[in-house]
């Protein structure tokens, strides 16, 4: 299913085409197709197990650390398919980068969770890595906060703090794709509202997967929304056409808390 | 794309990772040779001619020692976790936990000294008894210590949905928590007889002493003999590999028993 | 169909009865057993203690070669053990022996020491016509290869996926995870499992027994300790010998302990 309406020429960032994805017996994704639009923000929604985090991973071949997992049909990235052997997953990774619903903190300082993937990439120039790593704390709005503490490890950071920092741990690769993993789960809703906030700049020079529990971020973030549903896109389209006038009864059921 | 050393680290692991694999493998190849190969003769301790005696022998011991030492252990973890809270139960889990720093020739150096001329006297029986207990004291800590694992796993919504109910800290035992723990508890009967058939280094020293003291020592225990038979033997002996084979394969099939139980982790 | 003709016994109350009559039993038999041990150990022993590191149980000399043995065979278990546990902790580095290496895991960790003592003592007897303390070395490195990386292994995936996760979504390679990640934060547990499997070179006896032939005057303590057990003269000396081993082994099994410990509360911070 395209998120772009039909006939329109866009450069696709993101594509899946009739992906499957198996978490050990489960089924986790029947078929999925999707294309995302380089420089557009697309929200997944969907209950819980609906097979939204099984998409996101295909897409960084996150799926590749369990052994359980097993993947099925074509995943392309800028037109190149990246589920075959021989494809640097590391680099990969770096192009497309990834935070989670709960703070995925390193067991090292500030500065060094956040210098993490330009490390792990192999720059190895000081200055540079600083140089980065203030850029990539001031766009997530902690420079302030973390600039006194960059050398101890990030412990006295609230939770949307470190939430932050493993932002900024993502933009420091200077990413093409950035994929958020229902990022404010576990945040209060004002800290949850307070990173929404930071993010929407950020959407400008990133193409944004968002997989996303809360209807109301979606609305707000996106410019596209897909609706999945026991492992299968049910909908997708542009965000305001979606929630206004679903065209599937179960996304209208969904929109509306009913069960179908 | 891996750096050259990232790709020596990981090809290494897995060569290590065979190694590892192999190891047993060839152990069990190393016996099948030296039992089809080299010179059969009688030792000082007939243990080849009393294969039969000395397999019962083992299977006994061993059974009777991880029946007494399993119960005992998972009993041990009950008290502690469950029912005797307080000072009481930390001094009993402090004591469990002691009883793990005892190696098993400090068990048998306890059964040959103080047991068996002090406690239970010269006959043949008491020779099998005291090594009943020293192999119930080797596989005791353990069971305690995979019960008290096994116990820590269950969800503590489960005793408190039973305690919300009514019921007192020995009927949640009872009735909640050993149905729930069924599966771990065959699996811990199954590793303490892998161990105690393995038990050789205390149940040995037990044997060994009855018969340098002048007890009537009818049967050892296949591995309490092969430890003997070391001392004694200068050259290779088929019936050595042979009987190793026969206690591997009694702890092989102990160890079945344990996995098709499943529910506990196989660490020694 | 059947039909029911009385109703069902209650069983209720017995059954609580007795497996709270055999928790209470098995309590006081476990401390029972402790202090026996204990006191028979210390009351035998004590007063020898220090004539027993110059008299002829040699005390000192077998603790030296305790160490020794420990000291040669726990760096080579390490080395082989590590390595190998990162296979059977990270998929990606495991790969496919992986899953072999597991299996392998679970069948071998129940082989009895002896088991492997006699296979050592058939191969130094075959190739240098002699069994020795060097076989039983080699013996105790093989029997605890498959402990050793299964005690590894539990300690990296003690370590929470999500920071592996994080880590590869930063580009990490799968070894600079194990590295930078994996091993840091299971840097107690992984020290726990090594004093751990330290505790058990230095109390194993039967591997290193069957594989030495136990003949020779300078020998590890616990080798020792067998040696002179049948001679009732020997018994206090032989008690001074007990009460250093334990002490050896329980000062690796509460350090062990300290750093599970540690290990549980970097997790849980």
């Amino acid at each position: 299913m395209n998120v772009q309406p039909a006939g329109h020429v866009v450069e696709t960032k993101l594509e899946a085409t009739a992906l499957h994805v198996w978490l050990g017996e489960r089924h986790a994704l029947k078929g999925a197709n999707i294309s995302v639009t380089a420089g557009k923000t697309v929200s997944l929604i969907g209950a819980a197990g609906s097979g939204k985090t099984a998409l996101l991973r295909a897409f960084n071949r996150l799926h590749d650390l369990n052994p359980q997992a097993r993947l099925q049909g074509s995943v392309k990235i800028d037109g190149a398919e990246i589920l075959g052997r021989g494809i640097d997953v590391a680099a990969l990774r770096r192009r497309v980068s990834m935070i989670f619903n709960a703070p995925s903190v390193l067991p090292t300082s500030l500065f060094d969770n956040v210098a993490f993937g330009l490390r792990a990439k192999g720059i190895r120039d000081r200055v540079l890595i600083a140089e980065k790593v203030e850029r990539a704390l001031r766009r997530v709005l902690l420079w302030e906060i973390a600039s006194p503490i960059l050398d101890r490890p990030p412990d006295r950071l609230t939770t949307e703090q470190l939430q932050r920092m493993c932002l900024a741990r993502a933009l420091a690769l200077d990413p093409d794709v950035l994929l958020l993993d229902d990022p404010t789960a576990s945040l209060d809703p004002l800290a949850a509202m307070a990173f929404e906030e930071m993010l929407v700049p950020l959407r400008r020079d990133h193409t944004v997967l968002v997989a996303t529990n809360n209807l109301e971020q979606a609305a707000r973030l996106s410019d596209s929304t897909c609706y999945l549903a026991s492992g299968e896109i049910i909908e997708s389209g542009e965000t305001p056409l979606v929630f206004s006038r679903p065209a599937d009864a179960r996304t209208e059921d969904f929109l509306a808390g009913r069960t179908s | 794309m891996a750096s050259p050393w990232e790709r020596f680290f990981a090809a290494m692991a897995r060569t290590l990772a065979v190694v590892v694999m192999l190891a047993p493998l060839a152990v069990a190849c190393i016996l099948v040779t030296a039992a089809l190969a080299g010179a059969q003769r009688p030792d000082p301790l007939r243990f080849v001619s009393s294969l039969g005696a000395q397999m019962l022998a083992t299977v006994a011991i061993g059974s009777l020692g991880a029946a007494f030492g399993v119960t005992a252990g998972i009993g041990t973890a009950f008290f502690t976790r469950e029912l005797g809270a307080g000072r009481i139960g930390r001094a009993i889990d402090m004591a469990a936990v002691g009883l793990s720093a005892f190696p098993a020739v400090v068990l048998g150096w306890f059964g040959a000294t103080i047991v068996l001329p002090e406690v239970l006297g010269r006959t043949s029986a008491s020779i099998f008894f005291a090594a009943c207990i020293v192999v119930t004291l080797a596989v005791l800590p353990r069971a305690y210590a995979l019960g008290a694992l096994a116990l820590g796993a269950i969800t503590p919504a489960l005793r408190e949905a039973a305690t919300a109910a009514g019921a007192s800290a020995g009927r949640v035992s009872a009735h909640v928590l050993i149905p729930a723990v069924r599966a771990p508890l065959r699996g811990i009967y199954a590793d303490g007889l892998t161990r105690a058939v393995g038990e050789a280094a205390g149940v040995s020293i037990v044997f060994l002493a009855a018969a340098r003291s002048g007890y009537p020592v009818s049967l050892f225990t296949i591995a309490g003999s092969l430890v003997g038979h070391a001392q004694t033997m200068q050259v290779t002996d088929a019936g050595i590999a042979q009987a190793a084979l026969v206690v591997l394969l009694l702890a092989l099939a102990a160890q079945r028993i344990g996995a098709r139980s499943g529910g506990i982790q196989w660490a020694r | 169909m059947g039909t029911v003709t009385s109703a069902p016994l209650d069983t209720f109350r017995p059954r609580d009865a007795i497996v709270t009559a055999l928790a209470y039993a098995s309590g006081a038999a476990t401390a029972a057993a402790f202090v026996a041990l204990a006191t028979a150990v210390v009351a035998l022993g004590w007063a020898d203690l220090r004539y027993a590191f110059s008299g002829p149980v040699q005390l000192g000399t077998g603790l030296t070669y305790s160490l020794l043995v420990v000291a040669v065979a726990l760096p080579v278990t390490m080395a082989i053990g590590i390595p190998a546990a990162a296979c059977a902790s990270e998929p990606i580095v495991g790969t496919q022996i992986r899953v072999a290496l597991l299996a392998s895991l679970r069948w071998s960790l129940g082989l009895p020491p002896v088991v492997i003592g006699v296979a050592a003592f058939f191969v130094a007897m075959t190739f240098v016509r002699s069994a020795g303390i060097g076989a039983g070395i080699a013996a105790l490195i093989v029997l605890n290869l498959s402990n050793a990386t299964a005690r590894f292994a539990q300690a990296y995936a003690s370590v929470p996926a999500a920071a592996r996760e994080a880590a590869a979504a930063a580009g990490a390679s799968p070894v600079l995870i194990f590295f930078s990640i994996v091993q840091r934060r299971a840097v107690w547990a992984v020290s726990a499992a090594t004093l751990t499997i330290a505790a058990q070179m230095i109390g194993e006896t039967s591997a290193v027994l069957a594989a030495s032939g136990a003949r020779s005057a300078q020998a590890p303590l616990p080798l020792q300790i067998w040696q002179y057990a049948s001679d009732a003269g020997m018994a206090p000396s032989e008690a001074s010998s007990c009460i250093v081993l334990v002490l050896s082994v329980a000062a690796c099994l509460s350090l062990a302990r300290v750093c599970r410990g540690r290990h549980r509360s970097s997790m849980a911070s």
